[in-house]
């Protein structure tokens, strides 16, 4: 039985403390490092091997998981008001993210889990979940939209047709009308006509070819117009659900999924699509277009028929009118028409399908990851692991551990401080910077560093000459337990984990503390940042633009105060607020009173800059500025009334530290 | 006889660490009347509460958890520590050591330990003088 180390095991014991802090501070893990730990410790438990979800920092990590974890109502993991706070206040990000750093990651990490589960997936899911959202989402989202827009086109279409259509009309079937009827017509009217037909050609103008005329032409433009319409939204449509929908979602599901998309729904999606879109677009158009041309064409007619054909037509020409003037007509107006409303109306629908249906896929996506997300959580993962772990370990390494001297030892090289530098130092801020932003429910989140120590101890106590090591297999759980534990932040959610990518920037002070004087302390490339000095968190204006007077009304924390005042230097401060000392103590400790002008103190109040009773763990003695009584007319006095003492109360203590 | 602990052993029994200005064989300072902790003070008095209180055997109750990242105050050893109400300006609450016992508050920090025999102690936390009168927040 081992009792005590050796130098050289004392030695390895610093050395280990410091590769594993290294290891945890640079992120030196891999993905496939992180993947196969993942799997070890969620198959310790029963579950299958996560997908691994990178986030490029711990926002996007909280708001991936939120997504993703949401619905898991009541099971530990981010809840429902986190989940609807994340997407009120990083819905912008999100968006982008998903797009752009999700597909890549989704193609590369999650391709084949997720293909295998989501293959494995009853086709009623995509038929209820999918199919419902998509029909649900086109018929109240494009119906609108779409209606509008074509609202919008076929006014500019009718603005158009009045300009350009009308004078050429006119000036076409003036000139065709009066050439066919001066060779045809003029020797019949010349003989048969006379003034009596000046009425009725008048009311048979009016009444039978004008309605004859519009009715035809309308019926045959909105037979091609539909036609073209529907055709070319079609295409659209169909480029567009190739490029949006199945070309990511096969980039991002794998080749599994693809192939099953293909199969099940493409052909389905597709038709429900073209068929929603056609009918709606049909009637629409043949509606608002019946309107319009009616109107128009009947207006056009009745002023421009009727003057020129006063004089020579009488009740004979109508057929031959309607025979020749329609299918002149019909061929303008159907070209015209098509090369003025294509251009118009496909980059509009083309940009309106984008928009929608790229919302669609993000929804989408979110939501058929959380149904899968229902079963079990961050506490059926860590619980039952570190009891089974503790157990085991215990069991095994028992008798070295429970020497009080070399355990404590042990436990305070290894587990306190090492956890201590890096959750105590770092994580904590962390977690406090996202509890500031995002609210006190973090639920689930897992802030692993804590159990990273806690595991490189018993791994080096297990790997100690003439120590029984645990079972092989109890060693591979710990340590891949202790490779899941080696990011900063992970969220392991049902069927998935969510862990944060490597940071961008990591500026510590001697003692391990964050600490950064000109910008922030850590910080990701999804822009989470933590400002901080001498390890003390701090709103980010107190490190790029600190001013004295805003540190006294702003910050009411005195270690934060102390760190903002010190970084802003205390000559600087007490010129800026121009304060006169009052009292200055012999005792730095005690300190200098100054009188602070009304406008510099939040309250009435003085200001107490004192030495702190002990140096700080890196030798160095920090000064504080504290609010002290008004009344304090005496460094003592104020210290005094800093306490809620009497002055001789305040004398009667023993000391300080 | 008066007890006495050392650094070394409080830091032991709370897995705290010792600061560095500090030398574990060196026994804690015991305070007779009342001390100051960083922003803590610990003085004689007060009446002991109604109610069990918390034991501060093994590694101690968290009197004080400060919210910029560090700067806990933990009591230790003998005795049990009944808190204040919530609403209370500055009070902590009540330090109560059985006869022949040893309390200690130690910090996660910088500050030192420091003992408290048998008795009663008021634990209470630094003001800060602004709008309002306020516990200073660390």
């Amino acid at each position: 039985m081992r009792t005590e180390l050796t130098e050289q095991e004392w030695a390895d014991v610093a050395a280990c403390r410091e590769a594993a802090r290294a290891e945890a501070l640079t992120g030196a893990w891999t993905v496939e490092e992180f993947r196969d730990a993942a799997a070890v410790v969620y198959a310790a438990i029963g579950q299958p091997p996560p997908l691994v979800v990178v986030a490029p920092g711990p926002q996007t990590a909280l708001l991936w998981a939120a997504l993703l974890g949401a619905q898991s109502q009541g099971q530990g993991d981010i809840d429902t008001p986190l989940g609807t706070q994340l997407n009120s206040q990083l819905r912008a990000q999100l968006s982008t993210q998903l797009n752009s750093q999700l597909s890549s990651q989704l193609d590369s990490q999650l391709s084949t889990p997720l293909g295998e589960r989501l293959s494995t997936q009853p086709n009623e899911w995509l038929v209820s979940q999918l199919y419902s959202q998509l029909s649900t989402q086109l018929d109240s989202q494009l119906s609108t939209p779409l209606g509008a827009q074509l609202n919008s086109q076929l006014s500019q279409l009718s603005t158009q047709l009045d300009s350009k259509l009308a004078p050429q009309l006119s000036s076409q079937l003036v000139s065709q009308l009066w050439s066919q009827l001066d060779s045809k017509l003029a020797p019949q009217l010349h003989v048969a006509l006379g003034t009596q037909l000046w009425s009725q050609l008048n009311s048979q103008l009016g009444s039978q070819i004008a309605p004859q005329l519009v009715a035809q032409l309308s019926s045959q433009l909105y037979s091609q117009l539909g036609t073209q319409l529907s055709t070319q939204l079609g295409t659209q449509l169909n480029e567009w659900l190739d490029t949006q929908l199945y070309s990511p979602l096969s980039l991002q599901l794998g080749s599994q999924l693809n192939e099953w998309l293909d199969s099940q729904l493409r052909s389905q999606l597709s038709s429900q699509l073209y068929s929603q879109l056609g009918t709606q677009l049909n009637s629409q158009l043949r509606a608002q277009l019946s309107t319009q041309l009616n109107s128009q064409l009947s207006s056009q007619l009745d002023s421009q028929l009727s003057t020129p054909l006063s004089t020579p037509l009488s009740t004979q020409p109508n057929e031959w009118l309607d025979s020749q003037l329609r299918s002149q007509l019909y061929s303008q107006l159907n070209e015209q028409l098509r090369e003025q409303i294509a251009p118009q109306i496909a980059p509009q629908i083309d940009a309106q399908l984008e928009s929608q249906l790229e919302s669609q896929i993000d929804a989408q996506l979110s939501t058929r990851l959380r149904e899968q997300l229902n079963e079990w959580l961050d506490t059926q993962l860590y619980s039952p692991l570190n009891e089974w772990l503790d157990t085991q370990l215990e069991s095994r390494l028992g008798p070295l551990w429970s020497q009080r001297q070399l355990g404590t030892q042990l436990n305070e090289w290894l587990d306190t401080q090492l956890s201590s530098q890096l959750y105590s130092q770092l994580g904590t801020q962390l977690s406090t910077r996202l509890r500031e932003q995002l609210g006190t429910q973090l639920k689930g989140v897992h802030w692993p560093w804590w159990r990273y120590a806690w595991l490189t101890r018993w791994l080096f106590v297990a790997a100690l000459d003439g120590i029984d090591p645990p079972e092989e297999d109890v060693l591979t759980l710990a340590r891949s337990y202790r490779a899941f534990c080696t990011p900063a932040l992970t969220i392991p959610l049902t069927g998935v984990v969510v862990v944060c990518g490597q940071y961008s920037s990591l500026n510590r002070n001697a003692a391990g503390g964050l600490h950064c004087t000109d910008g922030p302390a850590w910080a990701w490339p999804d822009g989470t940042a933590v400002y901080a000095l001498e390890g003390i968190r701090v709103p980010e204006w107190v490190v790029t633009a600190p001013e004295a007077q805003r540190i006294l009304t702003d910050l009411d924390n005195t270690e934060q105060r102390r760190v903002a005042f010190a970084h802003l230097g205390w000559d600087r401060v007490v010129s800026d607020l121009g304060l006169t000392p009052i009292d200055t103590h012999p005792d730095p400790h005690v300190g200098t009173l100054y009188d602070l002008p009304k406008e510099a103190a939040p309250g009435p109040a003085r200001l107490l800059v004192a030495r702190n009773a002990s140096p700080h763990t890196d030798g160095t003695w920090q000064t504080y500025g504290l609010l002290c009584s008004p009344d304090a007319e005496t460094a003592q006095q104020a210290q005094a009334s800093l306490a809620g003492l009497r002055l001789a109360d305040w004398l009667a203590l023993d000391g300080a530290s | 006889m008066t007890m006495t602990i050392t650094h070394g052993e409080v830091a032991a029994r709370t897995g705290t660490l010792i600061p560095p200005h500090l030398v574990a064989q060196a026994e804690v300072p015991t305070a007779t009347k009342g001390w100051r902790q960083g922003d803590v003070y610990v003085a004689r008095g007060g009446t002991v509460p109604v109610g069990e209180g918390i034991p501060i055997t093994g590694a101690g109750h968290k009197v004080v958890a400060g919210d910029a990242d560090r700067n806990s105050h933990i009591l230790n050893g003998d005795g049990v520590f009944h808190p204040a109400a919530a609403n209370a300006l500055a009070d902590y609450g009540v330090l109560v050591v059985p006869n022949g016992g040893l309390a200690v508050l130690t910090h996660t920090g910088e500050h030192g330990s420091v003992a408290f025999p048998e008795g009663t102690w008021r634990v209470w936390g630094q003001l800060s003088y602004e709008a309002e009168l306020r516990r200073a927040a660390d």
